[in-house]
């Protein structure tokens, strides 16, 4: 760790990626997300470095990196999903408005209210039908919704580009549908209870590509109501959907993030070497 | 300064900010305290008497304290989260309390009638009534170690290949073969020991033996394994057998190098609970295993004694000492099994390293 003092890092967070990047215990944005010097271990393997991101309301961040990076392990720092693993432990601090998410006294359960998750493998609810999974979020968060809950399930399953090929089956199971179809309704059943914040962990790797471009369309469209992160393997899809890219690498040693910036700047010039490589295909 | 010169300067230290700080815990404890003097004081000037009022009062005060408590901090959703929890540990300690119970009753009466040639002695020497420094149970260790490997070695086979075959062959008659299944575990234990008496012994010159009574009781394991081990072969990923069918494997060999070792632990379990349904039985035992108060090496001739045997002799003795013989023998039973147990673990699980 020591040597990387003078590593290229250095330079890489110069400029735009600066504002992006803050150490911990420097004030914060007040809105948005914001990781302030996160660490991950899992038993005594620590398996993230000290990452501090900021993720700008209204933003698209992409996470890429080659497999075993920690993007994964990042992400699920960022809506306290990473706790669920018995030996896990982590350091630093994640904001959401300027508050500390691991602060305590913390009402966890509210957090991951506000910060929804959509995850690799589609997990519609199997006992419930199309409509209940939709509203599934409400439910299970005992919110009572005042409004009408059958606009809401359309104003949801059309945001998530899922309501024309659903609308006459609401009330079938959701296991019928494809699999880029049962992806678009857990966006949706995320989008029910209107989060702040939606992480995406690789939502289209089992995908193809007609879905993977209608979920891309569904990400551009809820970037204009909320702040979105994505881990993806796909080089073309961060190119396409988000406005800030981060690189992340675990050179043998733990993962760290290498360089963050605006995305068309990351893969036009990227400042440091491996990021270079990385994205011109040369290895990863 | 960039991120990674932070990282040299001041190493982080690992945290679990999810894990209760000690700040938090003083009033969690400090509500189970003053649950605790609630308790004592309402018992003490209501009519309401006895353990269980003791009991119960403090399950309502703790648990209404605990959840006013989160009610005070987080909110009514979280108060209802907390009462559920202190139903699920309620429960928890309602459904142990009698084992535990049970457990101790054992090891107080059953120490009474330990010493350490309970362990070397038979009863050729001694006989129920005798002071308990006479006698022991050598010969019922063995009878019941026989008939525990025995029974496996009966029933394992015929369990694991009959749930293969409603699991992979998934042959015709896997339906009439699981109503079988499921009508033989509600056989009554007392009958598997009638059928092999009046099949067996009562038509034919055949005596009451260990592999006599050793069949009774396999009667009585097969459709737990069974079950079992089916319940953990669907377990095994589909994926699984369609990656080993995909290299050209047959059946036979997928089912054998891929399907079976993925389950080996869950099989394992089934050994362990079919073992844990015979190991105490006595009912099957009466009419097959003849009597023995000796050793009997020889597991096709001849009487022989087993542990549970030996405690229904004690007990319908009646008298003090043969009581105490009784509980010391269910004691070494208890202990038997748990070794058996503890040692199938140890040898059956495999270590499987995960970076």
């Amino acid at each position: 760790m020591m040597s990387t003092e003078n590593s290229p890092q250095t330079n890489s967070l110069a400029g735009v990626a600066a504002a992006r990047v803050r150490e911990p215990g420097s004030a914060p944005l007040g809105s948005g997300l914001e990781a302030r010097g996160v660490h991950a271990w899992f038993g005594s393997h620590l398996a993230l470095e000290n990452v501090s991101l900021d993720f700008a309301a209204g933003t698209v961040t992409a996470l890429i990196g080659p497999s075993g990076c920690g993007k994964s392990t990042f992400i699920r720092t960022l809506n306290r999903m990473h706790e669920f693993i018995p030996s896990a432990a982590m350091a630093g601090e994640v904001l959401l408005d300027g508050k500390d998410i691991y602060a305590s006294g913390t009402d966890v359960t509210r957090i991951r209210l506000q910060i929804g998750m959509v995850f690799q493998k589609p997990n519609p609810f199997p006992s419930m039908t199309i409509g209940e999974n939709v509203l599934a979020g409400l439910k299970l968060a005992q919110i009572k919704y005042d409004g009408n809950k059958d606009d809401l399930m359309e104003e949801t399953l059309v945001r998530a580009g899922l309501w024309n090929e659903v609308k006459d089956r609401l009330g079938a199971h959701a296991g019928g549908l494809s699999g880029g179809q049962q992806q678009r309704l857990c966006i949706a059943r995320s989008l029910a209870v209107n989060p702040k914040v939606l992480l995406m962990d690789e939502p289209c790797s089992a995908l193809d590509p007609g879905s993977t471009l209608r979920i891309e369309d569904t990400i551009s469209q809820l970037s204009k109501t909320m702040t979105i992160v994505i881990v993806t393997h796909n080089m073309q899809q961060a190119a396409r959907v988000s406005d800030y890219t981060a690189f992340f690498l675990a050179d043998g040693g733990p993962g760290q993030m290498i360089e963050v910036g605006p995305t068309n700047e990351m893969f036009s010039r990227p400042k440091d070497e491996r990021t270079e490589n990385y994205v011109s295909g040369r290895f990863g | 300064m960039t991120t990674a010169s932070i990282t040299a300067k001041n190493p982080v230290a690992p945290r679990k900010p999810w894990k209760a700080t000690k700040a938090e815990l003083i009033p969690v404890v400090g509500a189970l305290a003053l649950a605790a003097i609630l308790d004592v004081v309402v018992v003490a000037v209501t009519p309401m008497k006895g353990k269980l009022a003791y009991a119960l009062l403090f399950f309502i005060f703790a648990a209404g304290l605990q959840m006013a408590l989160k009610w005070r901090n987080l909110g009514r959703r979280a108060a209802i989260d907390s009462l559920a929890g202190s139903v699920a540990i309620a429960g928890a300690a309602i459904a142990f309390t009698p084992v535990l119970s049970l457990l101790a009753t054992t090891v107080i009466k059953g120490a009474k009638g330990l010493y350490p040639g309970f362990f070397i002695h038979d009863m050729s020497v001694a006989n129920y009534q005798s002071p308990l420094n006479q006698g022991g149970v050598v010969q019922a260790i063995v009878g019941t170690l026989y008939l525990i490997v025995l029974a496996t070695a009966i029933s394992l086979p015929l369990s694991v290949l009959t749930a293969l075959y409603l699991t992979e062959i998934r042959g015709k008659a896997s339906g009439f073969i699981q109503f079988l299944v499921q009508a033989m575990s509600g056989i009554p234990s007392v009958v598997a020991g009638i059928f092999i008496y009046s099949a067996l012994l009562l038509t034919t010159s055949l005596r009451g033996s260990t592999i006599m009574a050793a069949l009774a009781l396999a009667i009585l394991m097969i459709p737990t394994v069974t079950r079992t081990a089916q319940e953990v072969l669907l377990l095994v990923p589909e994926d699984l057998r369609e990656a080993g069918l995909a290299l050209g494997a047959t059946q036979w060999k997928t089912v054998a190098t891929i399907v079976v070792p993925a389950a080996r632990n869950g099989l394992i379990t089934a050994v362990i609970l079919g073992v844990a349904r015979i190991a105490g039985e006595t009912a099957p035992l009466l009419f097959t295993l003849g009597v023995s108060n000796k050793i009997n090496w020889n597991p096709f001739s001849g009487g022989q004694s087993a542990l549970p045997y030996y405690v229904w002799s004690g007990l319908g003795d009646g008298t003090e000492l043969g009581i105490d013989r009784a509980w010391s023998g269910i004691l070494v039973l208890l202990m038997l099994v748990l070794t058996l147990f503890v040692v199938a673990r140890i040898f059956g699980t495999r270590k499987v390293k995960i970076k």
